[in-house]
């Protein structure tokens, strides 16, 4: 294979997984540029470490999920999906949330303080399950088995449901 | 969780419950479950309530709308949503891949990491000269503050503008490069479109589903900001320093 063939492929594994990578990080962090930079980062520890092709997916969020939760760490503070991130930039008028007219910033606040509940084992595998993740993919990337993700993922959509309701009912 | 049994057989698990609801499993595995289902009450409602669960936080995920604090040039890409049978399937890399890296690696070993994080900073910011993207361009005229060219691929996708300025009206003009006929102005809420002008600072065009035409927005020297966005995806946010400046913005196609 040549190295512009090479190039290619590695190119297309990049626009594959770049935007959901994105996507998923700014949800998990809550904060847009540090997500941006972490899936930046991402993709040249897989291209420095080469892992399994048919791996990439998980193995990519997995590694992007540590960076994140590194981050958090050192900066001494957790501000993990959802743990209350910066001022929001607004795009012009909000989108209304689900019923009530709720604005966009509302919402995050009530999804912050939903997936705040639950452990960062919770929040990936919900995150990537929205991202359209297989179950055996989200169980690759979090370490266990199949059925144990999916009963993971159960117990946290309960939990972050009931939640969101009460928090709606409140507000 | 639904530990109790019905005659011989055993509820559904509530991993099993998800991936039923996520389309998981072959399909004898999820033919034995559906059997269960008809035939059990309990199982069913708890899918159902599992379901619900579900659908009321991907709803509120995407109604908090983190993702669109991302950079503009790391947007990109629609939330994918499963429904019934069409739930997204990740398509794998080749098997080369693994090869492909360790050959870009070897081949020039001083140099190929920093070289390949300059590629993957340079795929991020985008190409303005293919399709799918939208290059701003510097101002041509005192009057401008700046153009927008819009090239995008084929697709029935929607860009929406939003403009701001200090005070008074604020007028847009958009002009299809092959002709109005190679987009559609759309009303936007709160306001009426005309073409090619349109008025109120905002507008919106839904893009030709066949021909991948390329048109210009026209903004006026007053303009303070600009937000652009595809199929409801911020893919821009420009101040007055980016619109002076200009940049190349990537614009996909969902």
């Amino acid at each position: 294979m040549s190295v512009t063939d090479a190039h290619a492929s590695v190119e297309a594994l990049f626009q594959q997984h770049h935007p959901a990578l994105c996507r998923y990080l700014a949800r998990f962090t809550g904060d847009g540029d540090l997500a941006a930079d972490l899936a930046q980062e991402a993709f040249v520890r897989f291209l420095e470490h080469a892992p399994p092709a048919d791996a990439a997916g998980p193995w990519l969020f997995r590694v992007a999920t540590n960076l994140a939760k590194d981050v958090a760490r050192s900066r001494t503070r957790r501000r993990l999906l959802v743990m209350g991130g910066r001022a929001m930039m607004s795009h012009s008028d909000p989108p209304p949330a689900p019923d009530q007219g709720i604005s966009r910033t509302t919402a995050r606040r009530l999804v912050e303080q939903a997936f705040g509940a639950l452990s960062d084992k919770e929040r990936m595998a919900l995150l990537m399950r929205e991202e359209g993740f297989a179950h055996r993919e989200i169980a690759d990337a979090l370490g266990t088995t199949t059925g144990s993700v999916g009963t993971l993922m159960a117990r946290a959509l309960r939990k972050a449901a009931t939640r969101l309701r009460d928090a709606q009912e409140e507000a | 969780m639904n530990t109790q049994t019905t005659g011989p057989l055993p509820h559904l698990g509530e991993d099993e419950l998800l991936r039923f609801i996520d389309n998981e499993g072959d399909d004898a595995w999820r033919a034995g479950r559906q059997r269960h289902l008809a035939a059990c009450q309990a199982c069913t409602r708890e899918l159902d309530l599992l379901a619900a669960d579900a659908d009321l936080v991907r709803t509120w995920v995407d109604a908090a709308a983190f993702e669109a604090d991302l950079p503009p040039a790391a947007a990109g890409g629609r939330v994918p949503h499963r429904t019934g049978n069409e739930r997204r399937r990740h398509v794998m890399a080749s098997p080369w891949l693994r090869a492909a890296a360790v050959l870009l690696l070897m081949a020039a070993p001083v140099v190929a990491v920093p070289a390949l994080r300059e590629w993957v900073v340079d795929s991020i910011i985008g190409d303005g000269a293919t399709p799918g993207a939208a290059t701003l361009a510097v101002p041509e005229s005192a009057g401008e503050a700046a153009i927008i060219r819009f090239v995008p691929a084929a697709g029935p996708f929607i860009v929406s503008v939003d403009a701001a300025q200090e005070d008074g009206t604020l007028t847009l003009r958009v002009d299809a490069d092959a002709g109005q006929a190679a987009l559609e102005t759309l009303p936007y809420p709160g306001g009426a479109s005309v073409e090619p002008v349109i008025s109120e600072g905002s507008l919106r065009l839904r893009n030709s589903p066949a021909a991948a035409a390329s048109y210009t927005l026209t903004l006026p020297a007053s303009v303070t900001r600009v937000v652009v966005t595809v199929d409801g995806v911020p893919v821009a946010d420009l101040d007055t320093t980016a619109l002076a400046g200009g940049v190349t913005l990537p614009l996909q196609s969902p």
